[in-house]
């Protein structure tokens, strides 16, 4: 993808206090997605005049967080994921969480996805998750 | 739909077939780097919006690859109509809170 660059000359890389930044705050992310966030991050660094660097990375760090949350079921581009089934899953301990896109706005609008299995249930299922235990549900 | 997802859409829709880098966006918007990001990730999950990295070489412009994220075909349609229904929404409310307005 090419997009016309917008000519920003950099004066300076970023130094080791906002490169550590990035780093603490990569390490906040699913694995798979560390590469790809790390090099997009220190690169916003790189463009960023040099007064707002702080801040930026200060700001990146804070959302680390709910980004990590974001991206907990997405397999990351270029990254072979391997199916590892959780043993809490082969005995039926799923742990569900509820998915709704944001530009569903109903509340019925949702599905139910295992965090360790990606095992997928509508919303419509909610008998059996409601019984379970917490977040979590029997199936 | 939050208010900062609907700057980012907003900022999307200025001109549609134009991808844009996570730093323009934040500028666009006014919003930090921070927020941003996750708005990103979550549209890019119900593939509203799709990214790349630039399509240089680093070492020989001596500067690194920006991501750059674009909005879909469905992703423009999906995005449109969720603004709609949102400033639909938005008039509804501040019509009932200063009724004098609507004349």
């Amino acid at each position: 993808m090419t997009a016309p660059v917008v000519a920003h000359p950099p004066i300076r890389r970023p130094g080791r206090l906002l490169n550590a930044l990035v780093s603490m705050s990569v390490r906040l992310l699913p694995r798979p997605h560390r590469p790809r966030y790390d090099t997009e991050w220190r690169s916003e660094l790189f463009y960023t005049a040099l007064s707002r660097r702080l801040v930026t990375a200060l700001s990146q760090a804070r959302g680390a967080l709910p980004l990590a949350h974001e991206l907990r079921f997405r397999p990351a581009t270029g990254v072979s994921m391997t199916k590892r089934k959780d043993w809490r899953c082969v005995l039926g301990f799923h742990k569900y969480v509820r998915h709704q896109p944001v530009h569903m706005s109903g509340r019925l609008d949702y599905w139910w996805e295992c965090a360790r299995c990606r095992r997928f249930r509508n919303s419509t299922d909610g008998n059996a998750i409601a019984s379970g235990f917490g977040s979590g549900g029997w199936v | 739909m939050t208010m900062p997802t609907q700057a980012v859409l907003r900022a999307f829709l200025e001109d549609p077939s134009e991808a844009r880098y996570g730093l323009e966006i934040s500028a666009a918007t006014g919003l930090p780097s921070g927020t941003i990001h996750p708005i990103l990730a979550r549209l890019e999950n119900v593939r509203w919006v799709v990214s790349d990295w630039e399509d240089i070489d680093p070492s020989r412009e001596g500067r690194p690859r920006r991501r750059y994220y674009e909005l879909t075909e469905d992703g423009i349609e999906q995005a449109r109509h969720a603004l709609a229904v949102a400033d639909a929404a938005r008039s509804r409310i501040t019509l009932r809170l200063r009724p004098g307005e609507a004349t």
